[in-house]
């Protein structure tokens, strides 16, 4: 099971997923804004995240969008990262960052559960199309 | 998909505070795709 990013390049308009969210047999996760809630009432999708369809070949995609706004996740200190965006580091351990490559892993985590309990032997068609 | 949700609005309007350029989204199948995942539903 291959889980890709679409990609940051929405402000560019469609057609902006490419390589290697533009793959068939990939799932490709747009990124989404929770606005910082629980509610699925408020959320939106910042204007970064890539759209479909694929370039060169035009499959419908992103196949589904998760949160990737501003997501917390787990940071090496002094790393390159840390160096970059020293603003968005939340405490010695986390940062901030936004983008698909954020929204990707809720969803690989998401399909690692359902293959765990859903689909013993799985292949990437039946779970994208499922 | 049947375990994603489309909870979205038709429009939205982004404005990028640096340069003040305005960044309009519709929410069609080409930018939500299936919806917001729902591990729950799936599950």
């Amino acid at each position: 099971m291959v889980v890709t990013a679409a990609g940051n390049l929405g402000r560019n308009g469609y057609a902006t997923i490419t390589s290697p969210g533009n793959d068939l047999y990939a799932i490709t996760v747009g990124a989404m804004n929770t606005e910082g809630t629980p509610q699925r009432s408020n959320d939106l999708i910042p204007s970064y995240s890539s759209k479909g369809p694929t370039w060169i070949d035009f499959e419908v995609k992103p196949d589904v969008v998760a949160p990737g706004n501003l997501v917390h996740s787990l940071l090496v200190p002094g790393s390159t990262l840390a160096k970059q965006f020293p603003g968005n580091i939340s405490s010695p351990y986390y940062i901030q960052l936004s983008g698909a490559s954020m929204a990707t892993p809720v969803v690989s985590g998401a399909a690692a559960v359902l293959l765990q309990h859903k689909i013993p032997a799985f292949r990437p068609t039946p779970l994208r199309r499922g | 998909m049947k375990t994603a949700s489309k909870t979205f609005p038709l429009t939205s309007i982004a404005v990028d505070s640096n340069t003040g350029k305005v960044y309009p989204s519709t929410y069609d199948m080409f930018t939500v795709g299936a919806g917001s995942l729902d591990i729950r539903a799936a599950l």
